[in-house]
């Protein structure tokens, strides 16, 4: 028996330490630690999560929430103690998606269908923006290369999937998604809530959002902080000594070489480079330089977003966004814009202002007439509303009166008029009587 | 060679093969993630090292805060009757209070006696507001912050210190209340503990040799605006040097990590009258 074992341990331990290798090489192999990050979107925006990559995603992430109940009712969901886009789009960062596939392109009907998808969550954009950028907001690289998307719709329900949705030719993409938490997205949406019922309908075919009754929105009050010129002189032009200088009424410039400042009296700036190493040939890259040169330049981005983006001159508009609603002003403040022009230049306009603490304000809520009663008096009121192509509720600015640093930002209603946003008062008397400061 | 010599070179083959397979699952355990973040600040934390600015364990936990506006509470005096076994007055908004019978507490953590006092009716105004404060506490004083939201506030206008006499018992107290709490904003992340040590450091605000004491978040005053005061979240950074032991309190803006001057400056002569720290 004895010499039996002695005869049989050699061989044994030799399979055991085969098996043991065996295992190691499989857990090695198997592990993802082991692989390199470059191949693995995931891991990659992990390898970026400092405070520019967050910004990014914030800058770039849709600015509204509508929600569907199960009965098709709509609402539209803001806070004013939480940012409910950025907690979503927190929740969805874990999310797999796989599968996309274009399921319709051209059909009204079932586009108009698919932004009111019963028990569902419709995040929305102020404009169309590229689907590389949602891919990299989402962490799926198959969204790229896609049509301009203005609208992520997420359903809520058991339904595993999400759509995109593209305004321009009203089409509509499906991706299957997993490892969803409906629980946490369900205590995101009922926390400190205000909920405005609205209705998502197609005006001359494009979405429209129908606000039936009067709406209640919060006051906000803020101190503004005022840069200073040389921080921006000595950031871009260097030294001033070899810069000509030219004072005119309301600004001065400052040029060198390649370079132009221009800082207006009331606080604008616009920089002009005229030599730029690189080339800008799609949105996707005018999104890209825009972001990095505003954080190059020192531009203030907190609560700025994407607004609006024009393929002619990759014309980049970013704007001051309060509670989802954007923010309209005569200046500058609150707005940040970047083009491309003529292949070597590029153009950027911000304030040296910008809003840098929220303070208590005296009055605290503003009541506006429903957009049926808006749209009434614009035409009682003689607006040529052929020329009124949409309308949407949005933030003015109304400075204190003694102190120049203090503002208050109001909510009121701005008519698309001429390709133009103006404030609703400034078009139609009927409302002149209330007019404020505007 | 015959086949037992081969089954031997090919254990010792495998056992060699084990060892190095082993090392490598071991090596592969690092953490792939936030290494670039991560490095920046353990480079700076090791600088300070070779300052000899010991900082303990600091976290790096992000939390949520709130820009808050608030006004001092100046109509305390009108629930004076809740009050119990005490004389109480008023003195510029602030509660000014003697108890009649002596209330003996505990000798080597008088806060004890006291955070079960709070809870009662009749102690003190609003007692289950208030949130034991063990770093501004010593055996002559215990120090109450009123809570707010998510946190609590660290300033003197709303704060309820009792005086301890030498013999353990309590003598009296004062306290200042905020009332009128209202979130301005949306809440924001904030920087982490570690972050603000880092910050703090960095503005040249940490002496070399000396050691972090402790940390606080806690909300603390910016500004006042128009009759309120707008606070915001601070971290509180108590540092002791290691040969004089002298101790200083410094504050870092939890959402931004600037460094907040102590002295008060006006941002404009106006009629309007906007004070601020000087919020570097």
């Amino acid at each position: 028996m004895k010499d039996r074992l002695k005869r049989l341990f050699l061989p044994i331990s030799l399979a055991v330490a085969v098996g043991i290798s065996l295992v190691l090489s499989v857990s090695l192999l198997t592990n993802p630690a082991r692989f390199s990050n470059n191949n693995h979107p995931k891991q990659k925006s992990a390898l970026h999560n400092d405070i520019n990559s967050r910004n990014f995603l914030e800058v770039y992430s849709p600015t509204q929430i509508i929600q569907t109940d199960r009965d098709g009712k709509q609402q539209m969901l803001t806070s004013p103690t939480t940012n409910l886009v950025g907690e979503i789009l927190k929740n969805m960062d874990n999310y797999h998606f796989s599968k996309i596939k274009r399921i319709s392109t051209g059909n009204q009907q079932k586009y108009l269908d698919k932004m009111n998808y019963h028990d569902s969550l419709m995040l929305n954009y102020n404009s169309s923006i590229s689907s590389n950028i949602i891919g990299r907001i989402l962490h799926y690289s198959g969204f790229n290369g896609k049509e301009d998307i203005n609208r992520i719709v997420l359903p809520i329900d058991d339904n595993n999937r999400m759509y995109l949705l593209s305004d321009q030719n009203h089409t509509i993409y499906q991706v299957n998604v997993k490892s969803r938490s409906l629980a946490k997205i369900h205590r995101i949406i009922r926390h400190d809530v205000t909920k405005d019922h609205v209705e998502m309908r197609l005006r001359n075919g494009r979405p429209f959002l129908y606000f039936p009754g009067q709406v209640k929105m919060k006051d906000y009050g803020y101190l503004l902080q005022e840069q200073s010129q040389s921080l921006y002189l000595s950031r871009i032009i260097g030294n001033t000594t070899n810069a000509t200088i030219k004072h005119h009424k309301n600004s001065t410039t400052y040029n060198s070489s390649d370079q132009g400042l221009t800082f207006s009296n009331d606080g604008n700036v616009i920089y002009n480079n005229y030599q730029t190493h690189h080339n800008v040939n799609n949105q996707e890259e005018a999104l890209e330089a825009a972001y990095r040169n505003a954080i190059q330049l020192g531009v203030p981005l907190d609560n700025t977003k994407f607004d609006s983006y024009t393929n002619k001159d990759k014309a980049v508009n970013y704007r001051f966004f309060i509670e989802g609603f954007p923010l309209y002003g005569s200046e500058q403040l609150g707005s940040y814009s970047y083009r491309f022009i003529n292949g070597n230049t590029e153009r950027y306009k911000f304030s040296l202002r910008d809003f840098q603490i929220p303070v208590p304000t005296n009055r605290q809520t503003t009541i506006l007439p429903s957009t049926r009663n808006l749209l009434r008096d614009l035409k009682n009121d003689g607006v040529d509303m052929s020329k009124v192509t949409d309308v949407k509720l949005g933030y003015q600015i109304i400075p204190d009166k003694q102190n120049n640093l203090l503002v208050t930002l109001q909510s009121t209603w701005f008519v698309k008029y001429h390709n133009k946003w103006v404030n609703y008062k400034t078009l139609s008397p009927h409302y002149q009587a209330g007019k404020e400061n505007f | 060679m015959n086949f037992k010599r081969i089954q031997e070179i090919f254990l010792l083959v495998f056992i060699v093969i084990d060892i190095f397979l082993f090392t490598m699952t071991k090596s592969n355990k690092i953490q792939p993630t936030n290494t670039p973040v991560g490095n920046a600040d353990n480079t700076i934390i090791k600088e300070m090292k070779h300052d000899s600015i010991s900082v303990g364990k600091l976290s790096n936990q992000r939390l949520d805060g709130y820009y808050l506006s608030a006004t001092q509470d100046n109509n305390l005096e009108s629930q004076f009757s809740k009050l119990k076994n005490q004389d109480a007055r008023i003195d510029s908004n602030t509660v000014v209070s003697t108890f009649r019978n002596i209330i003996k507490v505990d000798e080597n953590d008088p806060h004890k006696t006291i955070d079960h006092l709070m809870k009662k009716n009749g102690f003190v105004l609003d007692g289950k507001y208030f949130l034991y404060n063990k770093h501004l506490s010593n055996k002559n004083k215990v120090v109450y912050d009123q809570m707010v939201v998510n946190s609590t506030v660290l300033s003197s206008n709303a704060r309820i210190t009792f005086n301890i006499t030498k013999d353990h018992h309590l003598s009296g107290y004062t306290q200042r209340e905020l009332n009128n709490i209202k979130i301005l904003h949306e809440k924001s992340e904030l920087i982490s503990e570690e972050h603000a040590v880092i910050r703090l450091y960095q503005y040249n605000e940490i002496p070399n040799n000396s050691k972090v004491l402790w940390t606080k978040l806690a909300y603390t005053h910016l500004l006042h605006i128009g009759g309120e005061d707008v606070y915001i979240p601070t971290w509180m950074i108590a540092t002791e040097s290691k040969t004089s032991h002298k101790k200083q309190i410094k504050r870092i803006n939890a959402f931004n990590g600037a460094s907040f001057k102590t002295e008060k400056v006006k941002i404009k002569n106006n009629s309007q009258n906007v004070e601020s720290e000087n919020n570097q």
